[in-house]
């Protein structure tokens, strides 16, 4: 069996979806004949026509309100933004109308949108921005953000079957760097339930997406060193698994929550009131955030660098609870 | 009206259809009690275990190919 890149993990689970169920459709700009910006839709309009692989216009606002329309009728749609950023430009629609549909006018939405998002690309402050804590805070969304390519196939079947909107945060350094087997069976991935990534008994690392990786690499050094990580992936950020949260806080009484999203208002700040709320008790030092600085994206790769959280500060963070 | 697409008469019996479907939901809407307090907070999920129909009938589809397989994604030339 091949390992499978965590982009064409998400094309799998696409394709599946589309020939299990006639319902779902995907739509977009680029996403049939060129098959997407990042190729996740390459040969769909090919195997599902035109009528199931749509080309917008540029407009975000219309790629979102086409899709809640086609929810509203039954249909599943997946709409993908080429770049995440933009989804600020259907904001209202989204935290206005889809988020609202069933508990204003009892009319579930049944969509998704998903595409890339993330940094460490060069990609500049309009392509590599983690907008994702909007969303957060609009009740009524679900908000996925996975770190790996069994999760992401897992994760986006999940999303299509789900009866309400769905947004789908791909992180877009992972699309090819990242690559596991997956399983031959047909396997959705429960959304709200986070993941423990690796075990450790000394300090927690709650983290998502790409910084999974970033954890993991500061767990390898600091393993040398007799300091073991435990790294919880949260996968899903709306709704959020505090029962996983709380445990792996009992379990090393240590934690840093690090995420690539800037720091002020960033789901860190979240997570350590969770933690004050459901597991105070538990804790033997400060709750620490390794986050981005609050700046736009830097396009420059040695100031992107310097923006992004990174290894050493893993490392250093968790040298410091452990000497706390 | 003025093109013919709408007759006076028409045009007051769908103005006198949706004062009286007000009128309706107006006087439901006075006559049932307020909501219990406990029921702030629900719904902001539908349920996932039940499904949502088609409005319009079954989803037909043109020029779709059965035959046509998943094949890996070519490599993209920005952003690897």
């Amino acid at each position: 069996m091949a390992a499978v890149t965590y982009l064409e993990a998400i094309r799998q689970g696409l394709w599946e979806e589309m020939e299990r169920d006639p319902r779902v459709f995907v739509i977009g700009e680029d996403v049939g004949v060129y098959g997407g910006a990042f190729k996740v839709t390459e040969g769909f309009v090919q195997r599902f026509g035109t009528e199931r692989v749509v080309d917008t216009p540029i407009s975000e606002m219309a790629i979102a309100s086409a899709a809640y329309g086609a929810s509203l009728t039954g249909l599943r749609p997946v709409a993908e933004f080429q770049f995440m950023d933009f989804i600020s430009s259907a904001h209202s629609q989204i935290v206005q109308i889809l988020a609202k549909s069933n508990y204003r006018w009892g009319a579930p939405a049944p969509l998704v949108l998903r595409g890339p998002s993330g940094g460490g690309v060069s990609g500049g402050p309009f392509h590599s921005q983690n907008p994702e804590m909007f969303y957060v805070h609009t009740p009524g969304l679900k908000v996925i953000c996975p770190a790996t390519a069994r999760d992401a196939k897992g994760l986006i079947k999940s999303a299509i079957r789900d009866n309400n909107p769905v947004l789908f945060f791909e992180h877009k350094y992972l699309y090819r760097r990242v690559k596991e087997e997956l399983p031959t069976e047909d396997y959705t991935v429960e959304i709200g339930k986070a993941r423990v990534h690796r075990e450790g008994r000394h300090v927690s690392v709650i983290t998502y997406a790409a910084m999974v990786y970033v954890a993991e690499e500061a767990a390898e050094i600091l393993s040398k060193e007799g300091i073991e990580l435990e790294i919880l992936d949260l996968r899903t950020l709306l709704p959020l698994d505090n029962a996983a949260i709380a445990a792996t806080v009992e379990k090393t009484n240590r934690v840093i929550v690090l995420h690539e999203d800037t720091k002020t208002g960033g789901i860190a700040g979240e997570i350590a009131a969770i933690i004050n709320e459901e597991a105070f008790d538990a804790l033997d030092a400060p709750i620490v955030r390794i986050t981005a600085m609050d700046s736009p994206v830097p396009f420059s790769p040695p100031l992107e660098k310097e923006f992004l959280p990174k290894v050493a500060d893993v490392v250093r963070e968790a040298r410091r609870l452990v000497a706390y | 009206m003025e093109c013919g697409w709408l007759t006076a008469e028409e045009s007051k019996k769908i103005q006198a259809d949706v004062d009286q479907l007000m009128d309706e939901e107006r006087t439901f809407a006075e006559a049932s009690p307020m909501p219990d307090s406990a029921e702030a907070g629900k719904d902001v999920y539908f349920d996932n275990a039940t499904d949502i129909p088609l409005k319009y009938g079954e989803v037909r589809v043109q020029n779709a190919n059965a035959s046509a397989k998943l094949a890996e994604s070519s490599a993209i030339t920005h952003y690897k």
